[in-house]
This record gives C-alpha cells, structure tokens and sequence, in this order.
C-alpha cells in the first residue's frame, strides 16, 4: 500500500495532521510526520534529513505521497529524494495538494486500494468539497496557478478529440510542435499539470476523448504555439478518424477484413509455423553493475553520449523505415521509432538522470536503469491497456541506452526457454546471433520482408513475422502465441481448435525443413546443369566440422586470425600446420582455402603491433603488413604448403591492392615452395592461389590481376564499405555499405567478366554469398563457389536447386540497370515470389 | 597569479563565518522580520554553529570533503529555505573541488559557479527574484573578471565581495518573487534580501581570512 509523509515547519501541525487521517483509515495506512526541526529553542523549520528518514519508514513499492505545507517544505522534500535510492525516489511523489485536506483525502483512497495516481487526483480535488460548500464554484483559472512571470499566460481549452486520447503518437506531436516555438507549455487535465516537453509526463496524463485538455503557454510565441496546438487538435490530433472507440482487450488496433480479433497481421518475412511463450528482446538479461564513479561529471558525460548515440541510432531507424518501406504502415512503423527518440529526448528524464549521478557518485547503467523501471512502472499503472502497453517502448529505448553503456555485453541473445522474440526491430547483428534451437520465432515492429532481418531469418530457418505494427508492442512477455511467417498472421492466444491445427502445420514444416537438410548433402546444381559449389566459412579446424555437417563441400574462407590471436607469440608453423590438416580433415577431401593472417590497427596482435591510426581500414593491413613480418609469413607459408601435400588446400591473399603486390606474395611463396623442395618436405607445387576482391582497386585492375592467378573470391562486406566509403559499424551511413547497391553489383560484374577472359573461377566469401535473395544474381554473373556460415547452407543450395543459368542472366541485365539497392530488392523480391507461386 | 587559498585558510573561513554569524544573528533576523519569517539569523547561526563543531572531524580529509561535510550539516541543521539551499551550494562546490589541498582563483570559481548552479537549481529563481543569486551572481561575475584580467587573489576577493555588496545594495527595491517574502508582493520592497546579505557576509569573511595572512 501506498505510504505518506506529512513535512511542515511544526512539528505539531505535521503531527496533528497525521492524527486526523489515522482516525479515518485506523492504523490501516503507513504515514509518517517530518515536521519541525531538533532545536528546543527554536523549533520551526524543515530538515531534509527527517523527511528521508520519514520517507525511508513508510516506503513501499506501491508508492509513496508527500505533502508539504510550504517554503522550504518544498526545497527541503526535493533536497530529500536525492538522498533516497534513485530507483525508490522515482516512486517518492511530492504533491501540491493542501496539507490537512490533502492527507485525509488521498489516504482514505489508499485504503481503498488506490493507485498513487488515483491518491494524488484525490489529494488534488480535496478543496472541492470545501469550496462547493462555501460557494466558492467560481474556481481560478488553471494558468494563475502558474509562477508570476512578466509575460502573459494565454490558456487554451480543447476537448480531445480522438478516440484514443493522448496516447504516444499525439504525445509525440505535441512535444515536436512545441519544441518549434519560443514558449513554455504546461497541459492540464483533471488535477494533473504536466510539462508539454516531457512524452512521459504527456502521455501518462491518462487523457482519454472527451477529456477537457487546458494548454497554457507563456513566452514570445505563447499565442502561435497554441493556435498551433488548437489545428493539432482540430486534425483529430494526428489520429485517423475512422479508429475504433476503444482498443480491445489486448491493444490491438489495426483490424483487417476477415481476420479474427485476436490476430495481427504483419509481414510474412520467413515462413514457417511457431508456437510458443513470448520473450522481448528487451526481457534479455543484463547484468547490471553497480558501483561509485570518481568522478561523477566524466560519468555524466559518458551517459549523455550514450543517449545521444542512441538518438543517433533511432532516427536513422526512422528514416530507412520510411524510405524502405513506404505507404501508410511506413508513417505507422516508422512513428514507434521517432517515439522511442522522444522518450531519449526528454529534458526530465535525462535531467533527472544526470543530477542522480552527479549527486550519488553512482554509475550511469545503474541510475538509468532504475529510472526506466520506474518509469516503465508508471506506465504499467495508467488504467487504460492502450498506454500502459507503452511500458514495453519505454524497456526498449532503456536497453538501446543500456548497449551503448555497456558494449560487449549485449553480444549474443540468450533466453532462458524455446522462445517466441519479440521486438520493436532486431539489427541484423542481433539476428545473426540468434539460435534457431532458442528462437521458435520472430516478430517484429517495423521491418519489410527484403530488410536485413527478414533474410537472415530466412537463411536460419526462423519463421519470422516483421512489421507487424505496435499492436505487437502490447503482447505479454510469457503469453503463448503463435505465427505463420507465411502469411504474417500472428495469434495472440490461441483456441484449442487453432492450436491443433497449427501443431499440425508447424510438424508439416518441421518436416520439410528436415528435408532441406538432408538435401543439404546432395550437390547444389542448377536446372541446366551447373554444378554451384556451396561452402563454410571458418574460423578455427572445428567449425570445418559442423560447417560439413550443415551440408558444405568444403570451406572457401578460413579465417586464421583466430590462430594468432590471445596468445604472446605467432603459432609455430608446426602448431599451423596441424591446424590446417585438423580443418581438412573433416572436409573428405572438399577444398579448403587458407586465408593468410589479416589484421589491421583494428584488431591489432602484440607480437605483430601495428599502430594506432586514424583509420585502420584505409591503413596497414592484410597483405601489406604481413609482406613486412618476414618470420610470420614464412611459417605461414611453409604450414600451408605442408598441409597441401595431404589435403585440398589454396591459398588466398587478402586487401590486394596492386599487381606488384600480388607479385610480391607470389614470388614469397615461390620461393618457400622452392626451400621446401630442397629440404625434400613433401608439398603440392600446384597449390592453387588465389586474391580476395574486395578493394575497388584490385575490381578495376581485375583484368591484369587474372592471368596471375588461379581463382577470386570476393568478400562482399569490405567491398561495399569501400565502393560506397561508408563504415558498416556507423548508423548514420551503414545503409549506404549495402552489396546491393547497384554500384557493388557492377563491380561484381567487372570482376566476374575479367575472370572469365582469364578463364578462371570466381567464388564469394562475404555476407551476400548466403543471402538466398541475392543467389540469383550471383549465378547469373558467373560465380560458381559460394562460402558462407553454416546455417544457411540448406537454403541457399535450396535456392540453387531452382535456378536456370539464362533467366539468371537476363535477371542481372535488369539489376544493373537499376538506380537503387531497393529497386534491386524489389526486383529480387518478385523474382523470389514468381518462383514460389510458379 | 600565484597565492593559492589554503586548506586551513577554508577551515578559518568557515570557523570564522560561524562567530560571524552568531555576531549578526539579530540583524539578520531583523531584516528577516521585515519580508519574512523572522528566521533567517537564528537558523544561520544555529547552522554556522553545527558547521564549527563539525570541522576538526574533517579539517584532515580534502578539501572538497570538507565543502560537503559543511553542506550536509547544513541541510540538516539550518531549518528554513536557507538550509536546502546552502547545504546544495556547498555540496556542489564539494563535488567541483579540484583533489589538491589548496585553490588557485581560478579554482575558487570553479566550485562557486557549481555552487550556484546548484542554488539557482533548488530554488528556481532568477537574477531580481530577490534572492541570495542576486549576491552570487555579480559577486561570481567580478571573480572571473578579476581572474581574467590577472589579478592577484586578494584583488579579486575585493572586487568579488565588493560586488557582492553592490548586490545586496541592489536587492533592495525589489520585490520578492520567492519563498515566504513574496507573499509581501509590493510590501517587500525597501529591504534588503535577508539571504543576499548573509552571502555577502560569507564572502566578506573569505575575505578577510586572506588579507590576515596577506
């Protein structure tokens, strides 16, 4: 239940107060009285002190309501609660309410079982009794109340309009529209007065239609800002006018012909059938630390910056979401993210978060993190399922905060059971790490089938059901649902009769998943006949294994970083040499290609250092540095030579850049070839070599790099950072980094086309070899070896198993005639869906 | 500039300020019966008092330590609005106090701007409000001048409290807009603000322990 603390500069006043209200609620409401202060001489006055440990005596998790009576009372309260646990002050509400009719007032609510809202509206209205009786009707307007300023108060009155109330979306308008002008906004309604720049404060007035809403504005602009506000309201503030009186039990909003009202449809964005309890990403457990800071204003600072990343992150969410998507469900998906950046963009909450470090010493994560519990905490308490639903947006903008907080530990998603995830928008990095043993299935917010998330989806094997609008925002965590990535319906409960049937569904597709993974192990061959060989990328021997498990003939990138890295000196060409052996080993004589070491200032090695630079991936990096460690790349070499003499292994050179280059390496390893001879060690001296595309100007001189070499193989994700000069790790142009931006694919073309003169063979190792949507094209320019991670080997060689070589030729004229990466998803997208139909 | 103000100068300053207070609390108390609640010179002597008996617990520890100590018992010992008020100045002074056991000028501006942020945060009022701001501010303004314009420490103590004077002086025909005083509304005018001067006393009292050891 809800505790009281009574403050006054009397003892005595505080102390009858509290009697009075106990001999209504009898003992049945915890209050405590700070009034007074410990010096017999002169005993008025208000110590912050006392009212701490008065607050700290009735607290509880429900809440707790101080009434002051005035002056100092007031400073006094506020200098208490940054003495009191920020996680329990964000639950400690002084209220304006008059102290003795205020206090009998709101607890007799408690014991009613009141909220703190409903005790605070009580506390509030207690004059109006007293009024009414001595014929005082005529009530001061709303905006005397306001502190005395030399610029006139003007007051506006509306009734609201909508049927939905002021609920985030108007929330949202409203602080956008008043952000524009040169005044200060306050909105009442009821009892309440709230700051119209706080989303939190706005929407968790609980204003619903009919409501009489009272803006009052003060400053140079206070007249535009309100006839502003009045057309806000007029255009049904924002909200469509056909939207039904009242959102049914589960928040739903959007309805669609002949659906049942307990479905949502979304976007079917990976088919399949899951059934199974709800987790939010943002249910994803944090640990989060607790400790003092040193200094407080450095992490201040640290905490701003991680607001304002995330700030940086939503609006760029906002923007592709429209551009992506378009339409009406665009304005609808992109409106949650432009929410969450208002919640950020709070001047309360972040204020109160900063003074709390400031004056606690505590860390930033800790701080933040109890202010959006009780904040989240405030919403769940708002009557209406509409606005308490936004409890889950506010969970959602605190993690995005709390990952920029603590970086590295939000690496990999970990559920406690087989899950349902549910979340406003999953990143693709997100998504990559997701367990399709974990995540039954996905549903997403936003999104479109052709985005990142709806592909990688795919290429898992999770059924996924994305743009599914905010209606999904409001499904409990650890409620049993169910979706059909097919046909994006999603049930929010689910009838016996549903359950069985979708049970039924769900073991059918099961079952053809099993079939695509058995077909895994059969070759991938197209219609016509050409034989596409699909294979792993690898990290260390043992992912060669699970790699060949999953279906790949062989690996075409072993990345071998991971052999030098953690350890005080280079791997012995003994210890490489059993490595390489170790990964072919489980390949039954599949290729392997050995990427020689390729690091960079980025993920520098200490036996190898590599200076701090401005920008390590325009720096001193793959082939050029490892062509200065004499020692390193002899080992190196000799392992792989070695290795090949038992096993299928070429060698690949990574960030070739120049022909003297390629003829530097070449001559090395002629040269190692040559001592191994002498030395009699066995080796294959046809040991095949091939470069890794992916500097723009190693694709322009593709032509004369062709002749030097046995094979390309192009890695996607560094090509199209640097086609496009746009890091994939920034939010503000990773969109720009996309392999299907149509200049990427041009350059593909050039490569390919140049080989082909050469008559030598083209494979790919980067992220767009396992994108089934992409496998069209990359057959139709002539790539005949894909690598990619294991788990989308099925449906790639799925997709293959499809193809014709001429139609995914004409395919490719079309791309590359294309002005955009969404021009050519589109295309990819009708492609995919004509041969599913046909 | 090179004198620094030391760590035992801040303990004499605040012990002073103590018997300062103690000394004016009738005077202040008058000109608080004038606009206010008639507490103002108890509730700073009362306060000043605690503060005294306090500081040879901490006049070993930094000196921001010993600006927090000073705020904390403040807060919970002076009983009106100037309790929260001073105990928020002085813990916020704490908190920018550089780790050294003495201040540069510059420094002693460092951690009153912090302080008076912290003043101007609590209370919510403004330059003319008639409040103890109406002090610091110009008083604040002159230190930085004075530093600026390379003045020794002694010479921007005096421009400082001087300004500070000028405040208080300034204060006098306003009307107040905060605490108990504005519900005067045209009758506080004609007074000084009972806050503004006992800043003014504060810093005049900085003051003098500097020049003793000048």
């Amino acid at each position: 239940m809800i505790g009281f603390v009574l403050v006054s500069h009397s003892a005595k006043i505080a102390e009858g107060a509290r009697e009075l209200a106990e001999q209504m609620t009898q003992g049945r409401v915890a209050i405590a009285a700070a009034g007074g202060i410990d010096d017999p001489a002169h005993p008025i006055g208000t110590d912050p002190m006392k009212i701490v440990a008065a607050i700290e005596a009735v607290y509880s998790d429900d809440g707790v309501i101080v009434l002051m009576d005035l002056g100092s009372a007031l400073m006094s309260a506020e200098t208490a609660l940054e003495f009191i646990e920020p996680e329990r002050a964000e639950r400690v509400h002084l209220c304006s309410a008059p102290l003795v009719e205020g206090i009998v007032a709101a607890a007799v609510q408690a014991t009613a079982g009141g909220t703190v809202d409903q005790a605070m509206a009580e506390a509030q209205s207690a004059l109006e009794a007293k009024r009414a009786h001595l014929n005082e009707a005529a009530m001061l307007p709303p905006a005397q109340d306001e502190p005395i300023t030399s610029d006139a108060t003007h007051t506006l009155r509306v009734i609201i309009p909508n049927a939905l109330g002021l609920h985030a979306r108007p929330a949202a308008k409203l602080v956008a529209l008043t952000g524009q002008y040169q005044a200060n906004l306050t909105l009442r309604v009821g009892d309440r007065t709230v700051n119209a720049r706080s989303i939190n404060q706005i929407a968790t007035l609980g204003a619903r239609q009919g409501d009489e809403l009272i803006a009052a504005a003060v400053g140079p602009d206070a007249v535009d800002l309100l006839a502003a506000v009045q057309r806000l309201a007029d255009d049904n503030f924002g909200d469509p006018l056909d939207l039904p009186a009242a959102p049914s039990a589960d928040g739903q909003i959007e309805r669609h012909d002949g659906v049942p009202d307990h479905v949502i449809v979304g976007i079917g964005a990976s088919p399949g059938i899951a059934i199974g309890v709800v987790q939010r990403l943002e249910d994803e457990r944090l640990a989060i630390p607790e400790r003092n800071v040193a200094d407080s204003l450095a992490e201040a600072a640290r905490f701003d910056a991680a607001v304002a990343t995330a700030v940086a992150d939503l609006r760029q969410l906002e923007t592709t979401t429209r551009q992506r998507i378009g339409g009406e469900r665009a304005g609808d998906q992109a409106g949650i993210f432009e929410a969450h950046r208002l919640i950020l963009e709070d001047p309360e909450l972040i204020a109160r978060v900063t003074e709390a470090i400031t004056a606690t010493s505590q860390n930033a994560e800790s701080i933040w993190w109890a202010q959006v519990q009780a904040l989240a905490d405030r919403y769940r308490a708002l009557p209406d399922p509409y606005l308490s639903g936004r409890a889950a947006d506010v969970i959602d903008v605190g993690k995005r905060v709390l990952r920029h907080l603590l970086p590295g530990q939000t690496r990999g998603l970990r559920f406690d059971q087989p899950c349902i995830l549910v979340a406003a928008d999953l990143s693709p990095s997100d998504t990559a790490q997701l367990d399709s043993a974990q995540v039954l299935g996905i549903i997403t917010v936003a999104g479109g089938a052709t985005g990142h998330t709806a592909i990688l989806a795919r290429a898992l094997g999770i059924p996924a059901v994305v743009g599914a609008g905010p209606a999904v925002q409001r499904i409990e965590a650890g409620q049993q649902i169910a979706l059909d990535g097919g046909s994006g319906w999603i049930w929010t409960t689910l009838s016996d009769d549903e359950r069985q049937t979708l049970a039924a569904q769900r073991a059918d597709w099961l079952e053809a998943q099993q079939q695509l993974r058995q077909r895994a192990h059969e070759p991938a061959i197209t219609r016509d006949g050409l034989r596409i060989e699909v294979a792993a990328n690898i990290g260390q021997p043992d992912d060669a294994r699970q790699g060949a498990a999953a279906g790949a003939e062989g690996v075409g990138l072993f990345r071998t970083e991971l052999l030098f890295m953690g350890r005080e000196s280079a791997p012995t060409e003994d210890e490489q040499y059993q490595a390489y052996c170790e990964a072919a080993s489980h390949l039954s004589g599949g290729p392997l290609i050995v990427r020689i070491l390729d690091v960079g200032a980025d993920k520098p090695i200490d036996y190898l250092p590599v200076a701090a630079e401005a920008n390590p991936f325009l720096g001193y990096r793959g082939v050029r540095n490892w062509l200065d460690a004499p020692a390193i790349a002899r080992a190196q070499l000799r392992a792989i030579c070695r290795a090949s003499a038992e096993h299928n292994l070429k060698i690949m050179f990574p960030m070739v850049s120049t022909i003297a280059e390629l003829r530097d390496v070449r001559e090395r390893l002629r040269a190692i070839q040559a001592e191994l001879s002498a030395e009699e060690i066995a080796h294959n001296p046809d040991l095949e070599v091939g470069v890794m595309i992916e500097v723009p100007a190693a694709v322009l001189m593709a032509d004369q790099l062709a002749p030097l070499v046995d094979f390309f193989s192009i890695g996607t994700n560094d090509l199209a950072q640097y086609i496009m000069a746009a890091d994939r790790g920034n939010p503000a142009v990773n969109h720009l980094a996309d392999y299907c931006q149509p200049a990427v694919l041009r350059a593909i073309r050039l490569v390919t086309k140049a080989a082909d003169d050469a008559g030598i063979w083209v494979g790919m190792c980067g992220e767009m070899a396992g994108d089934p949507l992409a496998v069209p094209l990359l057959v139709g320019m002539g790539i005949t070896e894909l690598s990619m991670n294991a788990p989308a080997i099925p449906a790639v060689k799925a997709v293959i198993r499809t193809l014709d070589r001429s139609a995914c030729q004409a395919l490719v004229d079309q791309a590359l005639a294309l002005e955009s990466p969404e021009a050519v998803r589109t295309l990819l997208e009708s492609r995919a869906s004509e041969q599913i139909s046909g | 500039m090179s004198e620094m103000l030391t760590k035992a100068q801040l303990v004499r300053w605040l012990e002073t300020s103590a018997d300062l207070f103690a000394a004016q609390k009738a005077y202040l108390t008058e000109l608080d019966s004038a606009i206010g609640d008639a507490d103002h010179g108890i509730n700073m002597a009362r306060g000043f008092a605690k503060v005294a008996e306090k500081l040879p617990s901490v006049a070993e520890s930094d000196i921001g330590n010993i600006l927090k100590t000073t705020g904390m018992t403040l807060m919970s010992s002076v009983g009106g609005a100037s309790g929260p008020l001073y105990g928020t100045f002085f813990m916020r002074a704490g908190q920018a106090a550089p780790d050294q056991d003495v201040l540069a000028a510059s420094d002693l501006a460092a951690i009153f701007e912090a302080g008076l942020a912290g003043l101007v945060q609590r209370g919510r009022a403004e330059v003319g409000d008639k409040t103890m701001i109406d002090a610091w501010t110009p008083a604040l303004a002159a230190l930085k001048a004075s530093i600026a314009a390379d003045e020794t420490l002694l010479e921007a103590l005096i421009a400082c409290v001087n300004a500070a004077e000028q405040g208080v002086q300034d204060s006098i025909p306003l009307i107040a807009k905060k605490g108990r005083a504005s519900y005067l509304g045209e009758r506080s005018a004609g007074h000084p603000d009972p806050g503004a001067t006992s800043s003014y006393y504060l810093l005049k009292v900085l003051l003098e322990t500097v020049k003793a050891d000048a």
